[in-house]
């Protein structure tokens, strides 16, 4: 009854002449909205240590780096010899502090090879935020570095641990920005998700 | 009592109608029209990286934005458990098929997004 009544209202109101709508004007005719998908598959976080008594600041044998990926990743997507029958690795690979050109950041990088990583250890990237750990133009190597691999039931852990260095010149920095740490984005995790363009920052701007 | 408002509504919306001298509605025009709109171009489509610093979403990069969206206002917003806002930004205007958004307001932890919605106003 209600709703009958209603109705008969608003159409006496539309039709007398004192409840008059002369049109509407929008801004715009253009309104869109969707759900999109968010990341699955992700660096979660980079993060560095500081060698027990070491100078903040500066890079050096026994400094870390730890890495944390969203999920369990496909072992064999870093390293071609892993595989996910196992929940941890252990590897021994040099990476350096390579001097950024032109007063570029300084980025730290595997640069060295192995045999049971054929195609290489698909780690990626990491800009220090800061052009002085390495103030001469030679990277600074660290050969025997361990990378020692971790897969937790929810997400997977990468502890690098600096050794022998050799090489360039260790500066120490006093400030400087975040470290972003860009992965290969064809890292996947154990459901194919690809690791894509996703980054991660770390909560320090200066490093080591 | 129910249909005695019933028809008291009646009585008011009718032309001529002396019942309604206790009322003193303000504005006493209304107005009501259609207007169509339309989308920009599919959304559904558009690419989400971020980056993440500590356990929080701190920048979002955008991809695959339609060509017909140029000129547009963009907005994002992170939901989490039952769809509720996590963390937002924009609008911004849209620049082309890429998009950074580097100033996200309220705190999305990574693993608590479960899904995001773009909206665009205009072009």
């Amino acid at each position: 009854m209600i709703r009958v009544l209603a109705v008969v209202a608003a159409v006496v109101l539309a039709s007398t002449g004192t409840a008059w709508a002369a049109g509407l004007t929008l801004s715009t005719a253009h309104l869109g909205a969707s759900s999109v998908t968010t990341p699955t598959m992700y660096p979660m976080s980079v993060a560095f240590g500081n060698k027990n008594g070491g100078t903040v600041g500066k890079v050096q044998s026994g400094d870390t780096i730890g890495f944390v990926w969203s999920q369990q990743v496909d072992e064999a997507s870093l390293c071609s010899g892993w595989s996910n029958s196992s929940s941890s690795q252990s590897l021994t690979l040099q990476w350096s502090v390579v001097n950024g050109a032109s007063g570029a950041h300084d980025t730290l990088q595997v640069t060295g090879s192995s045999s049971t990583c054929v195609g290489g250890f698909h780690v990626g990237t990491i800009d220090l935020g800061a052009a002085g750990y390495d103030t001469s133009a030679t990277s600074i190597d660290f050969p025997t570095t361990t990378n020692v691999l971790s897969v937790g039931a929810a997400t997977t852990t990468l502890t690098v641990t600096l050794g022998g260095q050799v090489n360039g010149t260790a500066g120490t920095v006093g400030s400087g920005s975040a470290a972003i740490w860009t992965p290969v984005s064809t890292i996947k995790d154990r459901s194919g998700r690809a690791c894509g363009t996703n980054l991660a920052q770390s909560t320090t701007t200066v490093q080591f | 009592m129910a249909s005695l408002a019933g028809l008291t509504l009646a009585v008011l919306a009718w032309p001529g109608s002396a019942a309604a001298t206790a009322v003193a509605p303000s504005p006493k025009q209304v107005a009501g029209a259609f207007a169509a709109t339309s989308s920009c171009g599919s959304l559904s489509g558009v690419g989400i990286a971020w980056t993440s610093t500590g356990a929080f979403v701190t920048s979002v990069a955008l991809s695959s934005i339609p060509a017909g969206c140029v000129g547009g206002k963009l907005s994002l917003t992170f939901v989490g458990s039952g769809n509720a806002s996590l963390a937002s930004a924009g609008p911004v205007t849209v620049s082309g098929a890429t998009l950074t958004l580097s100033s996200l307001t309220g705190s999305a932890v990574t693993t608590n997004v479960t899904g995001a919605y773009v909206s665009i106003v205009g072009p």
